[in-house]
Parts: C-alpha cells; structure tokens; sequence
C-alpha cells in the first residue's frame, strides 16, 4: 500500500538495526564542510550572550507554504519553539554576527570602551547554523543582528551576504529578521529588505536627547531614515501586490522560484560582491527582482529606565511610531545595568520589568482596543500606575462611561471595558444577536470577570452590589478581595500581586509581549483580556 | 444507557469501522427507539461493565473510508476535523462521545458543530479542542536528531495526534528523510525525501539502542545557545512552566541532560 519499499529496507536497516557495524559507523561520521564545530561553539557562546538583550523574537506576520524543494515554510501567527529560563519564547535563532564593535553606546555590553571577549561569525557558520538548528525543529529561523565591524556598510554587506547565501544557496524558506545598522547606505537596507522578512532598527531612546547622551555615534536620522526607506518599500510593495490595508499579514507565493531565477545572476555576482565599496550603485541584482519587500513587517525597540524619559514620553513616541512609520510592533526593553557609567542607572539598581510591563499593556491599548496616548497619561501625570494595569486605571479615572451594558453597547464601548479582550469583545457581539447574555454567559466567553464586574451591566442589573466610586474599585482591585467581602486594606496584601500574576496567563488571556505562542487562530487571541 | 461497545483496534482506520458498524447496528437493533446505547472503544483502552456487550470490530479500510466519505458530507470538514479530535483524543469516554456526536450530526448536518447548548456536542467540542491543542504543542515542541543525514523524533503525546503532525513537516522539510515515533501508540510516520508521508503501526522500537546511534553534534550547540540566551536577572521559572508544560520537556532535547 505504501509503496516506496526501498526506503522501507532503510528504515528497517538503520532504525531497528541488528548490525551493530551501523552503529559503529554512524559514530565515525566526519563532518568535512569547512565549517569546524568547536570555533562555532566558542562563537555561539559569546554572541548569543550579546545579543540577549535585544527583545523581539517572534517569527509572526508573514504566510508562506513551503515550495516542495527546499527546506522551510512561514506562518503568520508566529511558531514558538522553546523557553528560555526567564520565561521569554524562543523562535529564532537570535544571534550577533559580531560583536567586535567600533560604536560606543553607553548601555551596551558590546560597546568599544568594554573589555569583553570579541568574536565574529562568518556567513557560512551562520549559514549552517540556522539550516543545522531548523531541520531539527529548534528554531523557526534565524534574527540577525550585529555590531558594528569597521563601519556600518561593511558590516551591512556581510549580513548581506549571509542573507543571500541563506536564501538562495541554500534555499532556505523560513523567517528572516535582520536588523538594520544605523547610518547604512540605502541600496544595503533595500537588498537586504527583498530577502529578510521582517527587518528592524532601534531607536534606543524615546528621545533624541537621550539617543545623544548615551550613543555618541548614533544620530536619530540615521535611525528615523531607513525607518522611513523600509516603510515606504513596504507601503510600495504592498501595493504592487494589490493589498491597499496596512495591517493583513502577507500571504506569499512562488517565493522560492523567484529566489532561483536570480540565483545564476547573484552567482556571478559573488565574486565580486567581497568588494566592500561606499558607494555601489545598482549590483545587488536579486534585491530589484524579488517580489516581496519585509513583507512581515518591520519593528523598533526602546530601551526603558536608562535615561529619564518618562512613560509619557515613551507611549506618544510609540504611537507616533505606529502611526507615522506603519510599524508592526514597538518593544520595550528594561534597561539591566551592565555598565558602570556615571551616565546611567548604578550597577545594583534592578531592571524596572513592572514598568516594561505597563509600558506593553499600554501599546496594546494603542494597538487593538483604540485608545490614544493621551487618553492614558498626560504631562502631569507622565507615569503609570504600579498598582493597576493602564486599562483600569484610564476605567477608573472616567467612571462616566460606566457601566456599560452588555447588551446594547458598541463594540469599541465593549473594548475599554477592563475584563474584556478583543476576542471576548467580539464573542459578545455575535452571541448577542441569538439571545440575551448574562454574567454566567461572560465567563464562558473569556471575560475576567473579576475586573469586568465593576464596570458592567446584564439586562440593568450589576453582577453584585458594588459602589462605582474611584477609591473603591481601586481598593478591591488591587487586593483582589471578592466584592461581597469586606476591603482588606492590609498592606501584607499586596505580596499577592506576584511579577508571576502579571505574567500568568490567567490575567492577560495569552501572551502579550510576545505575539506567538500557544497562539492557535492568530490575531484573536492576542491580547486576552488586558 | 450504553448497551452495546464496538472494540476496535485503535488504529484510526479501526475507529472508523466500528462506527460503520455501530451505525449498521443502531439501525438493525434499535431503529427508531435509539436513546444513545452504543459506543465505540479502544480494545486497549476501555473499563468492562456487566451488562455490556462487547463486539470486537475486524478494521476495514473500506469501510472506514466509507465512514469519513460520509461524515465529510454529512458535516462538512469543520464538523469531520471536530469528529477526527475527538475520535483521536486519549479518553476512555471519547469513544461514546464520537458516537453520540455523530448520531446528532447525521441528523442536524453541518450547524452541529454550533449546537454547544447539546451536552454532547459540547463534551465533543471540548475534547476535540483538547487534541488539537496538543497537536499544536507538539508541532512547536518535536525535536529532530540527525542520524547520518536522516532526521529522526520521538514524542509521546496522550493523544493520537502524529498523522495531524506530519503535513505540517511535510512542506517543511520536503527534501528531508524523516521519521516520528510515536512511543505511546507504538506508530511511525515516515517520510521519504521529496516523496509522501506514510504511517507504520505495530512497531516495537529499542529507543535506547537509536539514541545511542544518533551521534549528534548539535545538540550541544543548542543547549548552549538556550542557556545562553536566558537573562540572568529576568530569571522566571514560573513564568517558564506556565508557558512549556513540564510534560512536553522528557523528550526536548533541551531538557534531556543525562550526561
Ligand atoms: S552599535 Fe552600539 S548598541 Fe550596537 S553593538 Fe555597538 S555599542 Fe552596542
């Protein structure tokens, strides 16, 4: 039935071997590739730690079937592969091609002035490394970012030509995330853009102020431009494939036959391309003929708590980001102090992770529940609160709108609703039109109720007798108390709001800092109940 | 009140003979006086009761492939993918669950799949939800070794779900030989380099002896490169456990640190 009996013999022979010459055998493979194993090790060790600190890791916003000849297929809701023991996912392999850098950013362990151990990646390592760790499902592919080598062009063609040896020596059609050098010529950033899925560049500080003090060699323009450059392929590219929304995840085709065609042109092409010139003008053949440009989308990270910006600052640059420079995904980082450096935060001072966690809670609210920035903080009052998350506190602080009736109000009502996520919000919608909802009904659809039940009605009847009234929601939020009990207003509570609560998945329904796992029908799912 | 259980093998094919022949039943025994009396069960997997009969089912593929023929039509493919969850899902209840779902489906068509008010329709939903998800935990989690340019898992899932597996790799690694074991229903799928994937049952598998054969060198790198990765001062283990079930680490290559 099953046909194929030669490779039967084979499975026979090599799995269920009685041979014991087999084993032998299978022990004495030498690997002959010129890649040697043990450089490679001694370079993975050193440039997965200095590449830790960069946060995004996620494969998602790009679809791409495999194409039945080489290796590696894409899924827009993002593939998460393993854990890291601080909990954070880990879908690609995220790796530095060299840490020998020439900037001198003051937050980086990589910096010039450091005394760290130094070590560069050559393309084919890097090559094999991410085919070696894919094909064995460890990985979904590869994010690739770097120091700077010599200058940034130098170092932008190299990642290049890791890219193009990826893509089209080996055919590799998995997820790409390359990250932008800032101050790298524009033709670099382009050919790079027709390879990569997603690219990013870090705007590091909220403000050019603090960009300033603390990378000496970095200029926000030298960020802000090639931000601008990819937006503008991406917007363009989109449109060439007739999709005019900003936001639908690119569903791709004939990747990969595209990839071959050019590949004979980039062959010839790779002698030459070692030339590292400043100003090339049009030689990067396959970067013009391919046909999809970022088409996951391109990010930017901020780092929080290293200068004295305030959440205020970071929130309206964030959606400034969104709006102006189509962004998919703001990440915020939590400066950990590595550096002794009277510019910044002492050694022993702990990374502000309750803040970074505001701060994501926040840009959900930007992103898929319709919020403004200035809706959550203003000048006066530029922090979030530690206690309550961004939604309950703008909630609280505008009991005017509530409560809200289930069954009559609007969607984007529903959405600013602390309790309801984008999922449940829509859930309600659609059940509402076959009957009446009830609070026992919310539950099922995902509501935590714990904090929906101060701000909603059922058919005009709250869940339980509770007081609309500011110091009061705030109270039994905060310890959790049920309502129907007395407010414990014991201090010893708050020990109840472990860092593990605002992790758990239990409050924030899925997954919020990273937007791929356990992740089954994408976009609903994000978000859960913030 | 089950009166009547068709054992089958377990195999896939075996659930849906039993169907096709719990259904020939139903309508020679009961007609139209049927109040959900019979079931379908794994003869590996299912508790005796007294006043039961037991029919074992000899697997047919014919009759198997008539089943799923007619579940597709009947209920669509959403309402046959919900069947196909259940009918994989590891419960000793899954079996009249299967039966019962399908009893309803034939009769309402493809809206079953919505009618969650129907206990058993729900009691399906959820199972079937249950399969899939660790189905999709299983895609994230699997790990491959290389022996000798062949790539070769095991994974020991609760559920049936290495047939739900195999398209997803299929296109992944199209120019890969590859092989899963699944060790808790004794099955393997292989898949031949740029051919298509099959299915091998009764097997019995040394693992030892095969791990002793693969002889793989990255599987240190790896574990280097998660160590590594992990910021010291951001430890959460909790948040870890939440997020990777500790019963999906014994066969993650991450986790399995003897030496
Ligand atoms: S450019 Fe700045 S941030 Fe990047 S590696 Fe060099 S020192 Fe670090």
């Amino acid at each position: 039935m099953f046909g194929s009996d030669f490779f039967m013999e084979i499975i026979k022979k090599e799995f269920f071997a009685e041979d014991n010459s087999i084993l032998e055998q299978a022990k004495n493979v030498p690997y002959d590739d010129g890649v040697i194993l043990r450089d490679v090790s001694y370079k993975l060790k050193i440039l997965t730690d200095a590449a830790k600190y960069d946060v995004a890791c996620t494969s998602s916003g790009v679809t791409r079937k495999g194409n039945g000849k080489t290796m590696g297929n894409a899924a827009a809701c993002g593939i998460c592969h393993a854990f890291a023991a601080d909990g954070r996912c880990i879908s690609l392999l995220k790796i530095l091609m060299s840490n020998e850098c020439v900037f001198d950013c003051k937050y980086c362990i990589n910096r010039s002035s450091n005394d760290v151990p130094r070590a560069t990646f050559t393309p084919d390592e890097i090559c094999k490394l991410t085919m070696e760790f894919y094909r064995r499902n460890y990985i979904e592919g590869l994010f690739l970012s770097s120091g700077v080598i010599k200058n940034p062009n130098y170092t932008m063609e190299l990642m290049y030509e890791v890219v193009r040896r990826l893509r089209v020596d080996h055919g590799f059609n998995g997820y790409i995330h390359i990250k932008a050098i800032p101050g790298a010529a524009q033709e670099l950033v382009e050919a790079i853009g027709y390879l990569a899925d997603r690219m990013s560049i870090n705007l590091e500080m909220p403000t050019g102020e603090g960009l300033k003090e603390m990378a000496p060699h970095k200029t926000r323009n030298t960020i802000l431009k090639p931000m601008k450059q990819i937006q503008t392929g991406i917007f363009n590219n989109r449109l060439s494939h007739g999709i005019t929304d900003k936001k639908s995840a690119m569903q791709m085709r004939n990747y990969g036959d595209d990839l071959y065609e050019s590949a004979l042109s980039s062959k010839l092409l790779a002698g030459e391309s070692k030339v590292i010139s400043e100003n090339r003008n049009n030689d990067f053949i396959i970067g013009t003929r391919g046909k999809y440009f970022v088409p996951a989308g391109q990010s930017t990270q901020m780092i929080v708590g290293a200068t004295k910006e305030s959440d205020y600052h970071i929130i309206n640059v964030a959606e400034a980001l969104y709006k102006n420079y189509d962004l998919k995904r703001v990440f915020y980082s939590a400066y950990i102090p590595i550096n002794d450096d009277s510019a910044l935060p002492a050694l022993d001072v702990k990374p502000p992770l309750l803040r970074e966690h505001r701060l994501y809670q926040a840009d959900f609210l930007l992103r898929f529940y319709g919020f403004k920035a200035s809706e959550l903080l203003t000048e006066e009052r530029p922090f979030f609160n530690e206690n309550i998350d961004p939604k309950c506190d703008w909630a609280v602080r505008h009991l005017e709108h509530f409560p809200v009736e289930i069954n009559q109000a609007d969607i984007a009502v529903l959405l600013r609703v602390p309790g309801i996520g984008v999922k449940s919000a829509r859930r309600i919608v659609q059940a509402r039109r076959l009957g009446v909802i009830d609070f026992g009904d919310l539950k099922k659809m995902g509501v935590v109720l714990k904090r929906a039940l101060y701000f909603i009605t059922c058919k005009g009847k709250m869940m339980y007798d509770t007081k609309l009234e500011e110091s009061y929601i705030v109270n039994h939020l905060i310890y959790n108390e049920p309502p129907h009990k007395a407010v414990g207003q014991a201090e010893a509570n708050y020990s109840q709001m472990s860092l593990f609560d605002y992790y758990g998945k239990e409050m924030y329904g899925d997954n919020y800092i990273f937007d791929n796992h356990f992740v089954t029908n994408s976009k609903a799912t994000m978000g859960g109940g913030v | 009140m089950i009166e009547y259980v068709l054992l089958h093998d377990g195999t896939l094919d075996g659930i849906f003979t039993a169907i096709y022949d719990g259904f020939a039943l139903k309508k020679s025994v009961y007609k139209d006086k049927y109040d959900d009396n019979i079931a379908v069960a794994s003869k590996n997997n299912y508790e005796a009761h007294l006043f039961c009969n037991y029919i074992e089912v000899a697997t047919d593929s014919t009759k198997a492939a008539k089943t799923v023929e007619y579940i597709v039509k009947k209920l669509g493919m959403a309402g046959y993918d919900m069947a196909m969850g259940v009918a994989c899902h590891f419960s000793e209840e899954a079996g009249e669950v299967l039966f019962a779902f399908l009893v309803r489906g034939f009769k309402v068509g493809k809206g079953i799949i919505n009618k969650l008010t129907d206990k058993w329709v729900m009691r399906a939903f959820e199972l079937s939800r249950k399969t899939y998800n660790e189905s999709h935990l299983m895609r994230e989690f699997i790990r491959f070794s290389d022996m000798r340019g062949r790539l070769y898992a095991k994974i020991e899932p609760k559920c049936n779900i290495l047939h739900m597996m195999c398209n997803h790799f299929a296109d992944r690694f199209p120019g890969e030989n590859w092989v899963i074991f699944d060790a808790t229903h004794k099955i393997a799928a292989v898949h031949p380099c740029y051919k298509g994937w099959f299915l091998m049952d009764d097997l019995d598998v040394d693992f030892d002896r095969i791990d002793e054969m693969a002889h793989d060198e990255y599987v240190d790198l790896w574990k280097l490169f998660v160590d590594t990765i992990a910021i010291e001062e951001r430890r959460n283990e909790k948040c870890q456990n939440n997020h990777l079930p500790k019963w999906y680490r014994k066969n993650m290559t991450e986790w399995n640190r003897r030496e």
